[in-house]
């Protein structure tokens, strides 16, 4: 099993500001995680405009490989000054994480990364170094499954200040609330939401600051496999089955017709739990989809156009897992199966349904264009997407 | 026993599948004949361009509509029964 670290971040926006003036940039590679958090001086467009160029400039340097010095010499040379404060000024946190173990952190100018391994804050003693002018902190570290980090922006230390907190919540207070949360194993997205949730009382519901927070939790990757379509050529039938079953983790199957023939396939039975309505739960409410199938080693048997465009339409909505209603029906699973996992592999029939009708602009069958929305919807939220045509 | 399968794959369930399956459930209530008949779902019977596909042990019926859902039912399920089928 891959270890990897799980990435949730949220911003409160200065009251008042439409733009914030942090800015978090992750990009995940197949064995490279980049996490950049940017805090623009001042707050508002100038804010905002110096914190984006920083975290991105600065994420697609060491996604290609430069250096941090090379990053920061750019980031001096290439920011605008302040018009005010004659100042070129962005702070950045940069944390990259290799195979989901090695990490390396750099931290110009913001409140130090919180570590908590084993229920306890552990010290990340950093050293300190000149590049093209400005002192910068950095870390080699190694990770261990069950490791949560926060890295956050002044914001934070300061939220409450004058009010709850005379000096503001304050590191060291935070770093003991994000402990105290963290025994609970929540995962990232919680823990985020946590964090967020307190600040914003801190300020009375009224930031004084852009205040930004990001949660990293290191586990277990979670895999899932989803087939959707039969193959174009029957006699790929038997390979792409196979494909299926041997895959790691999760497995699901999207299609009626895909279920009859993986059905066929394993010699196994294939139960439609079709209830009367009846008999079924939530018969005030009748549900727009078709129900699951059980098949014996599959997770999830669902039909298939209608329930990818019932699961798109939930990741439209849900941000994450805890978004997600408590419904039980095909197109709220799928949703939450797909939420759940971290790398996603679909493995797409090109057989042609001769009985539906393909979007004539577009020219694709239904089907692979709500496919194609639920993949881009995964995209979005760094999740590892593998596509593979049979 | 009699089993009634109606399909509820992509094609069947956009067709009414769901209203024919209460029809029949309504009409076996009513005729008291839920010792004598099943209802169930399954997955598509490759009958797509049609209407809603239902099965009735081994005779598939490609082209039930919701509307003359009651009529089938009459016509082809209380008379199979009777004939002992």
């Amino acid at each position: 099993m891959r270890q990897i670290v799980e990435v949730a971040w949220d911003s409160l926006n200065k009251h008042g500001e439409e733009l914030c003036g942090d800015w978090v940039k992750v990009t995940t590679a197949p064995n490279t995680l980049t996490v950049v958090l940017s805090d623009g001086l001042g707050s508002g467009v100038k804010a905002n405009i110096l914190a984006t160029l920083t975290a991105e400039i600065a994420a697609t340097m060491l996604e290609r490989g430069n250096t941090v010095d090379e990053v920061v010499e750019t980031l001096a040379a290439t920011l605008p000054e302040c018009q005010v404060r004659r100042l070129t000024y962005a702070t950045f946190a940069v944390l990259q994480v290799l195979h989901g173990r090695e990490a390396y952190l750099v931290e110009y100018d913001t409140p130090p990364l919180i570590l908590i391994r084993n229920n306890d804050v552990v010290e990340l003693p950093m050293t300190e170094r000149m590049v093209a002018g400005r002192a910068i902190r950095e870390r080699q570290f190694m990770l261990e499954e069950g490791d949560y980090m926060v890295m956050l922006s002044d914001g934070y230390i300061h939220a409450g200040v004058g009010g709850l907190y005379r000096l503001g919540w304050g590191w060291k207070n935070i770093a003991v609330a994000a402990r105290r949360w963290v025994a609970t194993r929540g995962d990232a997205h919680q823990l985020t939401r946590a964090l967020s949730q307190t600040c914003l009382k801190l300020y009375n519901g009224t930031p004084g600051d852009d205040a930004t927070v990001v949660s990293m939790w290191v586990r277990q990757a979670r895999t899932a496999t989803i087939v959707t379509g039969p193959p174009a050529d029957p006699k790929l039938d038997s390979l792409m089955v196979s494909k299926l079953m041997s895959a790691e983790g999760v497995k699901a199957i999207c299609g009626g017709t895909t279920a009859q023939m993986a059905a066929r396939e394993l010699g196994q039975e294939l139960v439609v739990e079709w209830q009367p309505r009846s008999k079924s739960p939530s018969s005030s409410s009748p549900s727009k989809i078709p129900p699951i199938a059980r098949l014996k080693g599959v997770d999830l048997v669902t039909e298939g156009v209608l329930t990818l465009s019932s699961a798109a339409e939930q990741l439209r909505k849900a941000e994450t897992i805890h978004d997600l209603p408590p419904a039980q029906d095909a197109g709220t699973r799928l949703a939450r199966l797909l939420l759940e996992a971290d790398e996603i592999h679909f493995i797409v029939g090109n057989a042609i349904n001769p009985h539906q009708l393909a979007d004539v602009v577009r020219g694709k069958p239904m089907r692979l264009i709500y496919l194609d929305e639920v993949i881009g919807q995964l995209k979005r939220r760094n999740k590892l997407i593998t596509v593979e045509h049979l | 026993m009699l089993t009634i399968v109606i399909c509820v794959g992509s094609s069947c369930y956009v067709r009414g599948s769901d209203k024919v399956a209460e029809t029949f459930e309504r009409l076996i209530k009513q005729e008291n004949m839920s010792n004598q008949v099943e209802l169930t779902g399954a997955f598509c019977m490759d009958h797509c361009s049609m209407g809603v596909s239902v099965r009735l042990d081994d005779q598939v019926y490609p082209e039930v509509y919701p509307d003359d859902a009651e009529s089938f039912f009459y016509n082809e399920v209380v008379s199979r029964l009777q004939r002992g089928v």
